[in-house]
């Protein structure tokens, strides 16, 4: 028996001495900690865009760090001033596309607008299961004079056509005549035109990527990325910190503390292109009909104090459904000041008091009382809808917290059962925000989860997705988050801050407020220090 | 035994049919569905979603969707993830070496620890050792798994550095296996072995005072080889029922493990798959857990057989 321990002693003694060898960050290798394995690698297929394709598969456009529409196989970004646009009298829209020459698929055939034609083709196969099919159902046909030249044509104005091909496009010569329902090939090693490709793919364990050399921008600098698939945030964290990761995206700000004072590794935060609301909903809960009443709740949550408390200064408090970071949001929208005193008083002139001394309000013997919801798990947010009923409680209104885990909470979402909902949207680059607000895009035509009405709100709306001139469009939707701000079906929170953690002597990365991800520019990256192994 | 082997798996076809159709009803009772994680993207629409449930077969009745999934099944298609598309056996099958690895080796060790400390307990009833043993056990009984995950790896591999903190074994810079298994197998094993402790030490115990092992001891055998040889095999033969069963269990043990460690095995695949209502690989994955447990008991039924000579195992009972 004593053999035995010692023989066990010997074999933990040797695993432990033999097995740190995690290389640091080089150019020979970049080691990302991933908070999920990707469902696909097509990125038409997919609810969620991931970091990962975005190094294999490019667009023709692509959202910058500061939000803007910038080419990637595109030449430039077509638009109605530069003749890119051309609106038809009978109302439909041509929007031409010049793709840059000598860009070619990672086999070697190039990449041409029979490609974008194909693309649209596929994607409005009602066969085929894309994610979505949003502005594509809208194309009528797609004509290519060149090889370098796609003119696609849409059955009516649709202001958001620059991102129409941001996700890239299928490669007809090799997709054409596969189901793409059943072609694993391509889901797991697409064919792209990006700096990378797949090498390997170890389900449940990484995804290895090698850089394609004859990239039609030059090779990148770093050889390979291993993103390894971590679910858990701690387990992220915990492989920053021992070093046998060297990227970590997506840093819950619960663990922000742990890696302020790592060495080597740089934190940036990021104000991302989303925002952290309650919404709340007006058919469940009929006191929240009356302006005043939502005013009060507005008045009641104090947004600085859990912006900079709670979530210790890493996020801005925000009055707009927009953006800061988009051109048109409007910074001078109504500002909701925490004042319970204000709030009360709101309350008493839409009838409500506390007539039984329960610290609740009433009105005609119905407390306002309502159930709180936010996503289980989500640690940030449990905690603000904690807060956020405490001080509900300090003006009189009665919140009590029921949280669900993701799938049942988007059943209950989008068929309108959560009468107040904290969460957060992460929006398109594009400004549009009808489908959240104009009064006939309630579930399941939008996301009109408020259930509110507003007729002139609902024609400012769809009179800026018909607007092709920016300033005609930004003067709309300034109009649009002006009423919504003033009516305040949805109380925006805080805008939400990415936090990115990675090497110091990792140059060139530009954290990106979309959902292009981290990655978006990964061609440019490049690890300093002197440890340059590439050849 | 053939023909008792062949009458057991008989037994359990009625038994895979009731539990198949409990399943099949529970996770479609559950709110929620594959597409439901596609609302959240505010570009999805309505007709994105009619048309997804129309493609993938969702917008059938659900008696009707059972009968198509069973009759797939028993040819042995295990149908298509709704997930990714994917075969769902590839997808098991991918996942179980990974799961049956952390098992194996968390009983081996679970296994080793406790006789080698059950019998130590035993053989020192009341001793500072058994006192020892007996709360250690307690302790490891009580101890959450996932929190014991979590501190291994804090101390082992982000303080110490000596083991690295998750996953099975990378490409490039990672070690070797055995070192990747260290701390998961650790995790999942400390838990059975506290609870395996206190069944040898109360078996070995009460067989030791038995006569056949003072018979050894009169007859001039060394103590290692009374306890070896006589008393351990004896003292086991309960355990074999209590092993058998805990093997299938260790599954669920393995679902915590798995997640802490990011091992990548049917355990992260199971709990990815409830998220997103995969059905199709829930359905696999449960009775393949069920198989398991079957299969178990049918071992342990064997290992009965085997293990003493007066247990004979005929068609229909054991006896």
């Amino acid at each position: 028996m004593t053999r035995s321990c010692v023989g066990a002693l010997a074999v933990l003694s040797w695993a432990c001495l033999t097995s740190q060898t995690t290389p640091p960050p080089t150019n020979d290798l970049l080691i990302v900690g991933y908070d999920r394995e990707p469902d696909t690698l097509n990125r038409f297929a997919t609810h969620i865009l991931e970091d990962t394709m975005i190094c294999i598969v490019e667009g023709l456009t692509v959202w910058n760090e500061k939000m803007e529409v910038v080419p990637v196989l595109a030449e430039i970004v077509p638009s109605y001033e530069n003749g890119g646009v051309q609106v038809n009298p009978d109302g439909t829209m041509d929007v031409t596309w010049k793709l840059r020459e000598g860009v070619l698929w990672h086999d070697g055939a190039p990449h041409t607008s029979a490609d974008v034609a194909f693309t649209v083709k596929a994607i409005n196969d009602p066969s085929y299961n894309p994610e979505s099919t949003e502005g594509f159902d809208l194309i009528e046909s797609v004509a290519t004079p060149d090889a370098h030249t796609a003119v696609v044509k849409y059955r009516e104005i649709y202001a958001a056509y620059q991102d129409q091909f941001w996700r890239g496009t299928l490669p007809k010569h090799v997709l054409d005549g596969k189901d793409l329902n059943a072609f694993p090939e391509y889901d797991r090693n697409p064919l792209g035109t990006g700096p990378y490709r797949v090498k390997e793919w170890k389900t449940g364990e990484y995804l290895l990527l090698e850089r394609h050399e004859d990239y039609w921008r030059g090779p990148a600098a770093i050889k390979e990325i291993l993103f390894r698939f971590l679910p858990s945030s701690n387990t992220r964290v915990n492989q920053l910190r021992s070093g046998e990761v060297h990227v970590v995206d997506n840093v819950p700000l619960d663990k922000l503390d742990e890696l302020e004072s790592l060495a080597g590794v740089t934190l940036s935060r990021t104000m991302a292109n989303s925002y952290a609301h309650v919404a709340l909903n007006l058919r469940e809960v009929p006191a929240f009909r009356d302006l005043r009443v939502r005013q009060a709740v507005a008045h009641a949550i104090d947004r600085a104090s859990i912006a900079n408390d709670v979530l210790e200064g890493v996020v801005s408090v925000i009055d707009s459904v927009i953006q800061p970071m988009s051109w048109a949001h409007n910074d001078a929208v109504k500002f909701y000041a925490y004042d319970p005193e204000r709030s009360r008083l709101l309350l008493r002139e839409a009838g409500f008091t506390d007539t039984d001394g329960d610290g609740i309000v009433e009105k005609d013997g119905e407390p306002l009382l309502f159930k709180g919801t936010t996503r289980s798990g989500h640690a940030e947010w449990e905690m603000v809808l904690q807060v956020v009923q405490a001080q509900l409680k300090d003006a009189g209104i009665g919140m009590e917290i029921q949280n669900y885990e993701p799938t049942l909470l988007g059943e209950l979402w989008f068929s309108g059962k959560i009468p107040f909902f904290l969460s957060a949207w992460t929006l398109p680059a594009d400004p549009e925000i009808t489908r959240f607000f104009a009064s006939d895009r309630t579930p399941p035509r939008g996301r009109n989860i408020y259930y509110y009405e507003n007729e002139e709100l609902t024609e400012l709306l769809y009179a800026s997705d018909q607007a092709l001139d920016r300033d005609k469009r930004k003067e709309l939707l300034f109009r649009a988050q002006e009423i919504v701000a003033r009516e305040v079906p949805v109380i925006p929170l805080y805008n939400r801050t990415i936090v990115s953690a990675y090497p110091d002597v990792l140059q060139s990365v530009k954290p990106n407020p979309t959902n292009a991800g981290l990655f978006w520019n990964v061609h440019e990256w490049t690890v300093a220090d002197g440890r340059l192994h590439s050849k | 035994m053939g023909a008792y082997i062949l009458s057991r798996l008989l037994r359990a076809v009625p038994l895979f049919l009731g539990l198949s159709l409990i399943v099949f009803a529970l996770i479609h009772a559950a709110p929620g569905g594959p597409l439901t994680v596609y609302l959240s993207n505010p570009n999805v629409t309505p007709e994105d979603i009619a048309r997804l449930e129309r493609n993938l077969g969702l917008d059938r009745p659900l008696p009707v969707q059972y009968v198509s999934w069973l009759t797939a099944f028993v040819k042995g298609d295990w149908g298509y993830s709704y997930v990714d598309g994917r075969p769902v056996l590839e997808r098991i099958l991918e996942r179980a070496p990974a799961t049956l690895e952390l098992m194996a080796s968390a009983f081996v060790l679970a296994l080793f620890v406790a006789l080698l400390l059950g019998s130590l307990a035993a053989l020192r009833p009341g001793s500072l050792v058994d006192r020892l043993v007996s709360s250690a056990s307690i302790v490891g009984i009580s101890i959450p798994t996932f929190w014991l995950g979590l501190i291994l790896q804090l101390v082992f591999a982000v303080e110490l550095r000596w083991l690295p903190t998750a996953g099975r074994m990378g490409p490039v810079g990672g070690g070797d296996r055995i070192a990747y298994l260290v701390l998961p197998v650790l995790t999942l094993g400390l838990f059975y072995a506290a609870s395996w402790i206190r069944y040898i030490r109360a078996s070995l115990s009460e067989t030791l005072g038995k006569n056949f092992v003072r018979a050894g001891r009169a007859r001039g055998l060394p103590e290692s080889g009374v306890l070896i040889g006589h008393a351990l095999p004896s003292a086991l033969f309960p355990l074999i029922t209590v092993l058998a069963l805990d093997f299938a269990l260790l599954f669920s043990g393995a679902v915590v493990t798995e997640t802490v460690f990011a091992w990548p095995g049917m355990g992260t695949l199971l709990v990815d798959s409830v998220y997103r209502r995969d059905y199709s690989v829930l359905m696999g994955i449960l009775m393949a857990g069920s198989a398991l447990i079957v299969i178990s008991n049918l071992l342990a039924d064997i290992a009965y057989g085997a293990a003493d000579p007066r247990v004979r195992l005929v068609e229909g009972r054991t006896r």
